[in-house]
C-alpha cells in the first residue's frame, strides 16, 4: 500500500494533519554534523522546514520566527535505520503469544510482515529512544548464531521496513514489501535440538542431500512463480483460479522486489549468489557470517550485504579473535555495499553499538555511520532518508556526544520533522522506583 | 618446523620476567589513588610492586610504554560459563548441589582466548539456572594455555548456584513424549525446595555436631548434597541466587534469613531496582546486565538504568555477560550506566573491576591497581569504557597472556601453514588417487574430492587435526 511514499505522505496529513508543505521551521546550530553525503560539518548548522531538510551548511541565514536548538558539542547524524530490528512483530521472545515472525510451514511467499507490525509494541519506543527511527520486521528468521540452526521456514515470507512514527500499525509501515527472505538451506551436520537440549549429529551425505531437496524445492517456486507471472500477464488469472502463494512470487521472478537470503557459510553463499544470478532477481546477502571469503564473488555482482552483531564469536577455532569485528571493515575495503543491522528485537537499540564495534576494528567513522543510515537506505530503495541532505526527509537524531558510543545520551530524535517523544516503558519505571529510594 | 616456530612465538609471549614497568599510561586504580594521568606500574614476581608517577625500573625489567594509552585492573565477570565442557545444568534434580564445575573445567576452550582479548581475566563460572538449588561454582583466571587446575583461581572463596522463577520452574523446557513435569512447577514450589534442602541441612549439620560433641557414637552417612548446603549455612560457600522478578527475590532474601545464611549475589535481578532497600538491607550484591530485556516475561520490567538505581540505593552492584560474546565488551556495557542513570566515569568502571572482585570475595587479591594486588591488568588504546577501546596487552599475574601485536603475526602463521596443509592433503589424495576407469573407479577421490566440500569442511579437518597447537 505505501511502496510509493507520497502515497505516505497524503494519508498521514490526511489522518492526523502532522505534516505540511510548508510547516515550522527549526534550526539546529553548534553541532558536528555528520551529513554522509559530504564532509562532516564542524560547528555546523541544520535547518529543517516541515518534513524536509530545507538547509545545512555553516553561518546559515536563519529563518525569521525560527525554532532554534542550541547543541554545541553534539552530533547530529541522520536517522539510524536496523533493517532487522523486528521492533512490532516480537514482543517477548519466549512467549509464543507474543511473537508473530515465525509462521508454520517452510515456503511461505504468500505472508507479509506488513500485516502483523504491533504500533504499540513497547519496543517501538524503546528502540527510538536510542537513534533509530526505522526498522525492518523480517518474517522467519533463522538464528544468526551458527549451529543452532535446523526447522524453519526455507521461503520465509516478505520483510517490511517501519518508520517509528504512527498510531497504528498501517501507519508505522513505510515500505510493506522489501524483500522476499530465504534461509538458504543449511550444510550443517551438527545442530542444537532444543527439544533435547543437546546437539544432534547427523552424516553429511544425509544433511547434502537435504540441501540439495531444499535448493531444488526454492528453483521450483521461483519456476511456478514465472509461470503464474506469465498467466497472469496474459489475463488467464481471475478472481476463482488465483493462487496466493505464486501471487507472492510475482513481483520477486520480474525483479522489482529482491530476494533475501540468509547465508553463512561461503558454500551457502555461493550457492545462494548462483541461484540469484541463474534466476536473474535482485539479491540482498543476510547473516553473511564469513562473507569475507566470497568478498571478490559478491563485489563482482554487486550484491549487498547486511551483517549481523558485530561482536559475535569467529565461527571456527582457527579464526581471528575479532572476525566479525573486523567484517564492516574488511567489506567495505574490499568495496563492497554493507548495512549492519540486529536481527533481533531485544537489541535492535544496540546498532550504534554494532556500528561503534566495527570502527574500533579498522572502519572509519563515516562508513560506520553510513552503515546504519544510508546504506540500509540505498540498499532497501529508501532514496529519501539515509542522509542529510537538502530536500530528504527530516529524520535525525542529536547525541550529546559521540554518536556511536553507547555512553552518549540521546538529546532528540526527529522524524518526519516531528519531535519524538523518549519517553518509554523503560525511563517510566525507572523513574518511578527512583521515587522510592529518595 | 612450522610448530617449532609456533611454540616458541607464544613461549615469548609468555615468559614472566621478574619485573615489568608500564609507564606514561592514563592508570586507571579504580582505588583512592583514582586516575593517574602519565602514570607508572612496576610490577614484580606477578604482584603490584608500585604505582604513581615516574617510577624507576630495575636494569632487568622489562618495560613497556605506555604513552597515549590507558591501564585499567582485569576485567571480571561475576556471570559466566565460560571453559564448561559438555552442559552446565544437571537438570535431572531440583536440588544438584553435589555437582562440581570445577571437575568439567575445559582449559582448551578457545572462547577462554577470545574473552582475555576483550580484557576478561577473571569469570566466576558458574552451573546453569535448571535447578532452584543448583551446583557448586568455580571462579577461574584466563590463564589460557595452563591446565585446568591452574586455571583455578586458588584463594576465591567457594560458591553455589541457586536459582528462582521460570527456569526452575522449566517454564520454557519442551517436554518430550511421556516426559513428566518436574517439581517445583510454581515459585510457591521453588522456594519450597529451597526450604527443604536446608531444613535438611540443619539436621545434617545437627547429627554431624551430636557426633563430633560424642553425643552419638556412630557418625551419620556422609551425603555431598547437603554438605555444600552446610557450608552455607556456616558462612562458608557463597550464594549466587539467579533471580528476576521483585517478588522471589524479597521472598529468598527472608528464606535466607529465616535459616541464618545471607546471599552473596542475586544474579542477573533484572527487576532489583524495585526492591533495592530490602537488597541493600540484607546486604546482597547485584550482578545484572547492562541492557537485555523481554526475551522472557520475567525480563519484561528489566530496564538498563537497574545498575545506576542500585547503586544510588546503596547496593554493591556489578555488570555481567552470562555469554562468550558478551564477556568480550564488558567494559562498554558497563558504560551505559552513564547514559541510564546518570553514573560516574569511576563508578561505572567499578561494575566491571572491584565491584564484582568484591561480591566473589577476591577484592583483596584483585580488582583494582593497588600495591600488593595480582598484576591483573589491561591496556587499552582508548579511554576503556569507550566502544572505540580495544585491548592491546593483557597481563595475568604479570604475565602477558595477551597481545596484540603477536596475536596479528600468530595469524598470519596460521593461515600459511593452512594453506600449506591443504595443498599436502591434495597432494596425498592425488597420490592415493584411484583408477578412474574400471571396476574400482571412483571418480570422487582427488583433488577434485576437496572441492566437492567448501571451506568450512577443509577448516574442520584443520581443527580436529590441529586443534592442540594453541594451546602449547
Amino acid at each position: 500500500m505505501f511502496k510509493n511514499f507520497s502515497k505516505f505522505l497524503i494519508i498521514v496529513v490526511t489522518f492526523t494533519g502532522l505534516f505540511s508543505a510548508e510547516g515550522p521551521v527549526l534550526v539546529i546550530r553548534g553541532a558536528r554534523i555528520y551529513t554522509l553525503d559530504g564532509p562532516v560539518i564542524e560547528n555546523g548548522m541544520l535547518v529543517i522546514e516541515g518534513s524536509k531538510i530545507k538547509a545545512v551548511g555553516v553561518n546559515l541565514t536563519i529563518p525569521p520566527n525560527a525554532k532554534i536548538i542550541e547543541a554545541n558539542g553534539y552530533e547530529i547524524v541522520p536517522g539510524y535505520i536496523n533493517v532487522g530490528s523486528q521492533v512490532g512483530i516480537t514482543e517477548i521472545g519466549s512467549i509464543s503469544a507474543t511473537q508473530d515472525a515465525n509462521e508454520l510451514g517452510s515456503f511461505l511467499p504468500q505472508i507479509y510482515t506488513a500485516t502483523a507490525v504491533h504500533a504499540d509494541s513497547e519496543h517501538v519506543a524503546v528502540t527510538r529512544a536510542d537513534g533509530i527511527t526505522m526498522g525492518g520486521a523480517l518474517p522467519g528468521v533463522r538464528s544468526s548464531t551458527r549451529g543452532f540452526g535446523g526447522g524453519g521456514p526455507v521461503i520465509s515470507g516478505h520483510a517490511s521496513i517501519s518508520q517509528f512514527s504512527g498510531w497504528t500499525g498501517e501507519q508505522l509501515v513505510y515500505r510493506k514489501a522489501v524483500g522476499l527472505v530465504i534461509n538458504w538451506p543449511e550444510v550443517s551436520t551438527s545442530t542444537f535440538d532444543f527439544t533435547t537440549m543437546a546437539r544432534r549429529n547427523r552424516p553429511f551425505n544425509e544433511v547434502k542431500a537435504e540441501v540439495d531437496k531444499n535448493v531444488a524445492a526454492i528453483q521450483d517456486w521461483f519456476d511456478k512463480g514465472r509461470h503464474y507471472a506469465s498467466l497472469k500477464a496474459n489475463n488467464l488469472i481471475t478472481p476463482i483460479n488465483r493462487d496466493l502463494k505464486l501471487e507472492g512470487m510475482i513481483d520477486v521472478v520480474e525483479g522489482r522486489e529482491p530476494v533475501l537470503i540468509f547465508a553463512d557459510s561461503p558454500s551457502e553463499i555461493k550457492s545462494a549468489v548462483e541461484f540469484s544470478l541463474k534466476n536473474k532477481i535482485k539479491m540482498v546477502l543476510l547473516g553473511a557470517y564469513e562473507a569475507d571469503k566470497v568478498k571478490d564473488l559478491l563485489k563482482k555482482n554487486d550484491i549487498p550485504v547486511v551483517l549481523g552483531p558485530t561482536w559475535s564469536l569467529p565461527p571456527n577455532e582457527d579464526a581471528p579473535y575479532d572476525y566479525s569485528m573486523k567484517m564492516p571493515s574488511v567489506l567495505f575495503n574490499a568495496g563492497i555495499r554493507t548495512a549492519i543491522a540486529s536481527f533481533g528485537e531485544e537489541f535492535a537499540r544496540r546498532l550504534p553499538q554494532q556500528a561503534g564495534t566495527a570502527s574500533a576494528y579498522g572502519l572509519p567513522k563515516e562508513e560506520a555511520l553510513k552503515m546504519i543510515s544510508k546504506n540500509p537506505a540505498e540498499i532497501f530503495g529508501l532514496g529519501e532518508v539515509g542522509t542529510l541532505t537538502v530536500g530528504k526527509v527530516a529524520n535525525f537524531v542529536i547525541f550529546e556526544g559521540d554518536a556511536l558510543e553507547p555512553r552518549s545520551k540521546v538529546h532528540a530524535v526527529y522524524i518526519q520533522g516531528q519531535e519524538m517523544s523518549l519517553a518509554n516503558k523503560q525511563n517510566k519505571l525507572y523513574e518511578k522506583y527512583l521515587n522510592r529510594i529518595k | 618446523m612450522k610448530r617449532t616456530l609456533f611454540v616458541s612465538l607464544v613461549l615469548a609471549t609468555s615468559l614472566i620476567p621478574q619485573e615489568i614497568l608500564i609507564k606514561n599510561a592514563t592508570v586507571y586504580t579504580v582505588s583512592r589513588a583514582g586516575t593517574i594521568q602519565k602514570g607508572s606500574v612496576l610490577i614484580r614476581d606477578g604482584k603490584i610492586a608500585a604505582v604513581g608517577k615516574d617510577l624507576k625500573a630495575s636494569s632487568i625489567a622489562q618495560v613497556i610504554d605506555g604513552e597515549g594509552l590507558f591501564l585499567t585492573p582485569g576485567i571480571i565477570d561475576a556471570h559466566s560459563h565460560l571453559a564448561v565442557e559438555g552442559g552446565v545444568n544437571e537438570s535431572s534434580l531440583s536440588v544438584s548441589s553435589i555437582a562440581r564445575i570445577q571437575d568439567v573445567i575445559n582449559p582448551d576452550d578457545k572462547d577462554i582466548y577470545r574473552n582475555l582479548a576483550g580484557g576478561l581475566t577473571i569469570a566466576n563460572v558458574l552451573h546453569g539456572s535448571a535447578n532452584a538449588i543448583g551446583g557448586q561454582t568455580q571462579v577461574i583466571k584466563l590463564r589460557y594455555g595452563a591446565s585446568a587446575k591452574d586455571l583455578i583461581f586458588k584463594g576465591a572463596p567457594t560458591g553455589i548456584k541457586f536459582a528462582l522463577g521460570e527456569n526452575p520452574k522449566r517454564s520454557n523446557v519442551t517436554l518430550q513424549p511421556g516426559q513428566a513435569r518436574r517439581y517445583p512447577a510454581t515459585r510457591m514450589g521453588v522456594m519450597d525446595v529451597i526450604r527443604q534442602a536446608f531444613t535438611d541441612a540443619r539436621k545434617y549439620q545437627t547429627d554431624w555436631d551430636n557426633f563430633r560433641k560424642g553425643k552419638t557414637k556412630v557418625a551419620p552417612a556422609r551425603n555431598l548434597t547437603l554438605e555444600p548446603l552446610v557450608e552455607i549455612l556456616e558462612g562458608k560457600r557463597l550464594v549466587h541466587a539467579h533471580s528476576y522478578r521483585e517478588d522471589e527475590i524479597v521472598a529468598l532474601l527472608r528464606t535466607a534469613e529465616d535459616f541464618g545464611f545471607k546471599i552473596a549475589t542475586l544474579q542477573h535481578i533484572l527487576e532489583g531496582y524495585k526492591v533495592a532497600p530490602e537488597i541493600q538491607k540484607h546486604g546482597a550484591g547485584a550482578s545484572t546486565f547492562s541492557d537485555w530485556w523481554g526475551y522472557k516475561i520475567e525480563a519484561y520490567d528489566a530496564i538498563p538504568h537497574n545498575a545506576s538505581l542500585m547503586t544510588q540505593a546503596g547496593v554493591l552492584v556489578s555488570i555481567n555477560s552470562d555469554s562468550n560474546d558478551e564477556a568480550r565488551h564488558l567494559n562498554v556495557e558497563a558504560s551505559k550506566s552513564m547514559k541510564y542513570g546518570n553514573m560516574s566515569y569511576d563508578d561505572a568502571l567499578a561494575l566491571v573491576t572491584i565491584n564484582p572482585a568484591k561480591q566473589l570475595g577476591i577484592d583483596k587479591m584483585v580488582g583494582s591497581i593497588e600495591v600488593g594486588k595480582d598484576a591483573d591488568l589491561v591496556l587499552y588504546n582508548r579511554d576503556p569504557l569507550s566502544v572505540y577501546a580495544v585491548p592491546q596487552k593483557v597481563l595475568i599475574d604479570g604475565k602477558i597472556y595477551f597481545d596484540i601485536a603477536a596475536d596479528a603475526q600468530k595469524n598470519i602463521s596460521v593461515e600459511k601453514e593452512k594453506a600449506e596443509l591443504v595443498i599436502k592433503l591434495k597432494a596425498r589424495a592425488d597420490a592415493n588417487r584411484p583408477a578412474l576407469t574400471g571396476p574400482r573407479a571412483n571418480p570422487r577421490i582427488g583433488s577434485d574430492f576437496f572441492e566437492t566440500f567448501d571451506q568450512e569442511w577443509k577448516e574442520d579437518l584443520y581443527c580436529h587435526v590441529f586443534s592442540h597447537f594453541d594451546n602449547e
